[in-house]
């Protein structure tokens, strides 16, 4: 792809070329497999005959609700988290996610409802369900009179683990998290994103299948929550599941298959992001980014046949460009704005920013 | 820096209203003074002057609260702000370092001194029951205000100086150690010099003088003279009139002298000593508070040397198949060089205390005498304080680390229970306990071997053990250290303080106590020794699985809060 002077122009990985787009109209359809290729996630709401004991579903809480001091937390709260996603969980403070999450891994026992891991009852499993999850907490949960490698070792026997596989656990899950060459030191003298790689690897010894994380990157700076959720994708392409509560929606967004949404102890969503994020009520739009310096395009792009509308959206030379399905499809609509004559330096499918649909689903206010 | 010296002193007075924990410990004074009646009621059929017992008991008691105070509550005046990072806004907000420590530190002794205050009409009852005067009364109290201004301000030094409040609770103990062990050298000194006729031509006089006064600036030796009987006799101070007849005791010349009599070295050394540590608290506040002191993390066990702005020590091993016994082993407990390193020092310890002892009771210039025999006995008595020191501290700990270091969720989650858990963690506890139990057993051993007797020895030894009264003093200590663990998940700190208070007191109206003493004069009747000693043991297995019950409950509850 050039610009106006015939110069490559940088394209980012994620977002599909127009020019191969145009050559290789499939792109679209594989592009759509990959959003398709994520398991179907149930809403909130779902039938009667649905599964909740399913060994498919990573966590599945059905109608869970807590009280604290009378206190509604959770109310008659439902979803299910799919083995193998990267889930996150969303919501305001006092929403209701750490209680959630606490029940999960045990530490608090449901009052109402039913919480299963791998379809394991949490209650009547409990021994089970705490070998097939490891829980991060939104604190460093450390000791730091010890070193790296005794406190990984300490966990680790605590697990059950025989000493030489000890040995062999603690290297793999230091060299995951890059802390090999820390692992004498003691913890008191790391760094804040270097106790979080060590929390980290604490949670990896027992190779938990389900990894529960709530607020892994508070308090990091951006480089070593880049390095964070690196570690989290390396994780997932492991076969983990990975449950993770975060403030950070743009990273959520970036990093997740799916997400729920909790508000006031209640669910608002819960489903693929691909969902969350499409527009509403079936509108049909596609996000045009063309070169620099790129003159006024609404009418050009009014102009093609299908487009309903055209509007400038951002900035830059951004067009978000509604078009009406039964007369056009996507792959013919990019064609047809190449063949306009201004470079198309990207297109997408218009959606919200995670942001946007978490302050539609959430009420103003602070719990 | 007036108005900044009130909001503080306000606030703090407001929030020490507010909560919860300084109001119960002012409830439970309130009923230890009550107790104290109590028993001067029971007692009034079998002794005489319960009125003077009565008093003892409070002042004594009195003396043991401020003891506590000033190693926790005071200590704490200027660490809080530091733990909670708000003393850099107080100085922002233009308060002066005179103004913070006047703020924090006025309203904490003013809370005491008006619990002092408000008890004097309780203990003047104590002249009605008969048996004290008023003299006492006001000596006593006088006495215990000079020791809270001390015992404040050393707490505050303590507190300008540490960065935690545990750590400036540690130093405000040496402060103490160094207050009650001052006056006994000088004590020591003094009666040396004295026996040695008097200060030598080069010995200033000043010098004898000094330690005179030193050695009568103890609050524990000024509180044991003031609670005897006949203390506070002005009949050869006070002023007669013109006939010769006394003046009555409301006149002016009469308060003088009574003013001389209160006005002792105690008091004033403990005032000026109090004024002096304000002094040095007030120059380090502005160098030692300049700047925070983040990541500041020490190894918080006293047991072990501190590791601060270490970042790399000698590993420890691999952790043992049960890691919780391998963890609190060496983590609590110190591990095993720490242990054996420390149980020489006591031993050097033993045999040093020996030493003084055989040169302050032998006749001068007589250094020879050195028994064998006694020296393990001494070294038997402190191994066995020791031991119980250590099962104090250690259980002080066992909970405590976890909450400190927000450990007790990844523990609670793990797949075991928690009853293998705790009884895990107390078994690497115990563990640190066997060096000291070797040594008690060396020194056993010594004692028997040097005896002129150790088959008579051994049988002493076999009837002390078979004493229904020995095992009710171990449940006692067993009781203690439970309620150690136990406070130590209800507390911040201050655990091991105030189970030592309610031990001591609550040790009279516990039943094991009662059982105690009903089977302690039964060492001729076997069967009622067996069944003393048998009812003990129930007695510790009972009350300690009640504890364990409500540290359980306790720990599910703090474990789901993290």
């Amino acid at each position: 792809m050039t610009d106006a002077s015939g110069e490559s122009l940088p394209v980012a990985p994620e977002e599909k070329s127009a020019d191969r787009l145009a050559a290789e109209p499939q792109v679209l359809e594989e592009f759509e497999e990959e959003e398709s290729a994520i398991p179907a996630l149930p809403r909130a709401v779902v039938s009667d005959d649905f599964n909740w004991a399913s060994t498919d579903h990573a966590i599945s809480l059905h109608n869970v609700s807590h009280r604290f001091q009378g206190k509604k937390a959770l109310d008659r709260v439902s979803f299910v988290v799919q083995r193998g996603a990267l889930h996150g969980f969303v919501g305001p403070n006092g929403a209701g996610k750490t209680t959630s999450l606490k029940l999960v891994c045990t530490l608090l026992q449901p009052q109402s409802g039913r919480v299963r891991v791998f379809g394991e009852d949490v209650v009547d499993n409990i021994r089970k369900v705490r070998t097939m999850i490891g829980f991060m907490p939104d604190h460093f949960s450390t000791y730091r009179q010890m070193t790296v490698n005794e406190y990984l070792d300490f966990f680790a026997a605590a697990y059950g683990l025989a000493p030489k596989r000890r040995i062999e656990v603690i290297e793999q899950v230091l060299t995951l998290v890059d802390m090999n060459h820390r692992q004498n030191d003691l913890i008191s003298g790391l760094s804040r994103g270097m106790q979080q790689r060590v929390g980290l690897a604490r949670v990896l010894v027992n190779d938990p299948e389900l990894l529960l994380l709530d607020e892994p990157a508070s308090g990091l700076d951006p480089r070593a929550r880049i390095e964070l959720m690196e570690i989290l994708r390396a994780l997932r392409g492991m076969g983990k599941t990975i449950f993770i509560s975060s403030h950070i929606l743009s990273e959520l967004a970036e990093l997740c298959d799916a997400v729920t949404i909790i508000d006031r102890g209640e669910i608002r969503f819960s489903g693929r992001i691909g969902e969350l994020l499409a527009m509403p009520q079936g509108r049909n739009s596609l996000r045009f980014e063309f070169a620099p310096g790129a003159p006024e395009m609404s009418e050009r792009l009014t102009s093609v046949a299908g487009v309903v509308a055209a509007e400038k959206a951002g900035e830059g030379a951004g067009y978000r460009v509604e078009f009406d399905p039964a007369r056009i499809d996507a792959n013919q609509l990019l064609i047809q704005v190449a063949s306009l004559g201004v470079p198309v330096v990207s297109f997408s499918e218009d959606r919200r920013h995670l942001n946007e649909a978490f302050m539609d689903l959430t009420t103003a206010g602070v719990r | 820096m007036y108005h900044g010296i009130a909001a503080l002193l306000g606030r703090s007075l407001r929030l020490d209203a507010r909560q919860i924990a300084p109001n119960l410990f002012r409830l439970g004074f309130v009923v230890a003074l009550y107790f104290a009646l109590l028993i001067a009621q029971v007692e009034a059929g079998s002794f005489g002057a319960p009125g003077l017992r009565f008093f003892q008991n409070i002042a004594w008691l009195n003396f043991l609260v401020i003891l506590f105070s000033g190693v926790t509550y005071f200590s704490t005046a200027i660490t809080e702000e530091k733990e909670e990072a708000t003393l850099g806004l107080l100085r922002m907000a233009g308060i002066s370092p005179l103004g913070v420590l006047l703020g924090k530190s006025t309203s904490r002794l003013i809370s005491a001194l008006i619990l002092l205050a408000i008890q004097i009409p309780f203990t003047l009852l104590a002249i009605t029951l008969g048996g004290a005067t008023l003299d006492q009364i006001l000596a006593a109290y006088v006495a215990l205000g000079a020791f809270i201004i001390l015992l404040a301000n050393a707490g505050l030094l303590s507190s300008v100086i540490c960065a935690r409040g545990g750590t400036a609770a540690a130093l405000t103990c040496f402060w103490v150690g160094i207050y009650f062990t001052l006056p006994l050298l000088a004590m020591y000194v003094s009666s040396e010099i004295r026996s040695a006729g008097g200060p030598t031509p080069g010995l200033a006089t000043w010098t004898v003088a000094t330690t005179d006064y030193l050695a009568q600036s103890s609050i524990a030796t000024e509180l044991s003279k003031i609670v005897t009987s006949g203390y506070g006799d002005f009949s050869d101070v006070i002023p007669v009139d013109e006939d010769g007849l006394p003046l009555s005791s409301w006149n002016w010349a009469v308060w003088q002298a009574r003013l001389n009599m209160l006005a002792t070295p105690q008091v004033i050394s403990n005032v000026l000593g109090g004024l002096f540590l304000f002094g040095i608290s007030w120059l380090l506040f502005d160098r030692l508070t300049r700047y925070e002191r983040p990541g500041l993390v020490a190894e918080r066990n006293i047991f072990m040397p501190l590791k601060i702005g270490k970042s790399q020590r000698s590993p420890v091993g691999q952790a043992w198949a049960n890691p919780f016994i391998w963890k609190d082993f060496y983590f609590i407990a110190g591990g095993p060089r720490w242990l054996i390193l420390r149980q020489v020092l006591v031993w050097i310890v033993a045999f040093l205390l020996h030493l003084w002892f055989a040169l302050t009771n032998t006749p001068r210039g007589d250094l020879g005498i050195f028994e064998l025999g006694q020296f393990f006995g001494i070294a038997l008595g402190i191994f066995i304080f020791m031991i119980i020191v250590e099962a104090a501290i250690y259980s002080s700990r066992i909970f405590q680390t976890e909450l400190q270091n927000q450990t007790l969720s990844a523990l609670l989650m793990l797949p075991r229970s928690i009853g293998f858990i705790c009884y895990s963690k107390g078994l690497g506890c115990a563990l640190g306990l066997v060096p000291t139990l070797v040594s008690i057993f060396l020194a056993w051993l010594g004692l028997v071997m040097c005896a002129a007797h150790p088959d008579e020895m051994l049988r002493d030894t076999f009837e002390v053990l078979t004493q229904p009264g020995v095992w009710g003093f171990l449940t006692l200590v067993v009781v203690f250290v439970n309620l150690v663990a136990t406070f130590s998940l209800f507390l911040k700190w201050g655990s091991l303080p105030l189970s030592f208070v309610i031990m001591f007191f609550g040790s009279s109206c516990c039943p094991v106590t009662y059982v105690m003493m009903a089977f302690s004069g039964v060492r001729n009747d076997p069967f009622a020794a067996f069944a003393g000693i048998m009812i003990n043991i129930m007695a510790m297995v009972l009350i300690s699985l009640v504890f364990h019950a409500v540290i359980a409950s306790r720990l599910h509850v703090l474990g789901s809060k993290l």
